[in-house]
């Protein structure tokens, strides 16, 4: 493991922004049937989220900088939906009404357990 | 003698970032109350700030794809001042909070307008974001509503 609490603390924040934050972008303000014009929005959010790399991708980079936050119970659910929503991926893409639904609540899931877990990390390093 | 209909024009709102993403959400969620202008520096948002201004600001905090000529922030000054020399962490720093730096520019040039950043805050940071630039809002995550919330009445002051 490598860096310092202060380092592992920066990482997540980052997670948050450029994973939690943008995922949820169009998944945070749809419900029941995504409309065909928000489609290419949303699966940008999630499959092209940062740089043009799919958010699980992002997760992927900054895992290693996360230190024991890497373990943290939010951080292990938002990596489940991510995984989810990566084998989505075929069926979303041809955009298939059942798929994007369930993308649009594992957006959702990604969004609040990395915000859940920013949360927790900054009250552990609260004075 | 007629007196011709005015209409009041929408309020501009001020996207401020380094990507597309805020301006995408402002133009699908918010163009129906806003004419969306769009900025991706502190240089950028000033010359809009001149014309044709903007009553309300949308401000990104996380800035790490903008060239570092485009940073509001000296790299060596952070780095000798925060961070023991290290000249990484400096930039980083400057990078995670642009938003906040690009803020201040642009309050040290006399624009008070409210200013919102979609970022979930501790309490504490906002308190000191709020006590050093004046109206800021923060919203947790990209919620429209809470976003029209938050920029509701907001209008550029009289200069």
């Amino acid at each position: 493991m490598t860096g310092t609490p202060t380092s592992h603390r920066e990482a997540v924040a980052r997670l948050a922004h450029d994973v939690g934050k943008y995922v949820g972008r169009i998944a945070r303000n749809v419900d029941g049937e995504v409309p065909p014009a928000l489609a290419p929005l949303l699966l940008k959010d999630v499959y092209e989220t940062h740089d043009g790399r799919p958010a699980l991708a992002r997760l992927a980079a900054l895992a290693p900088a996360l230190g024991p936050y890497a373990e943290h119970p939010c951080l292990l659910a938002a990596r489940d939906a991510l995984q989810r929503a990566a084998r989505l991926e075929p069926a979303a893409r041809a955009l298939d009404p059942a798929a994007l639904r369930a993308l649009l609540d594992l957006a959702r899931e990604v969004e609040s357990q990395l915000r859940a877990l920013a949360r927790a990390v900054h009250d552990e390093g609260a004075p | 003698m007629t007196t011709p209909l005015t209409y009041p024009a929408r309020p501009v709102l001020l996207v401020i970032e380094d990507g597309t993403e805020y301006a995408e959400f402002a133009q699908l969620f918010l163009g129906d109350a806003f004419d969306i202008r769009a900025a991706r520096s502190a240089r950028d948002a000033l010359a809009l700030l001149a014309d044709p201004g903007a009553d309300a600001l949308l401000v990104d905090l996380r800035f790490d794809r903008a060239p570092r000529e485009d940073l509001v922030g000296d790299v060596d000054d952070t780095a000798s001042r925060l961070f023991g020399g290290d000249r990484a962490r400096a930039l980083r720093h400057l990078q995670d909070q642009q938003g906040a730096l690009v803020l201040g520019a642009l309050r040290a040039a006399g624009h008070t307008q409210r200013a919102v950043f979609v970022h979930d805050f501790p309490p504490r940071r906002l308190a000191n974001l709020r006590a050093l630039y004046g109206e800021v809002h923060a919203v947790p995550s990209f919620d429209a509503s809470a976003l029209r919330a938050a920029l509701a009445g907001a209008r550029r002051p009289a200069r």
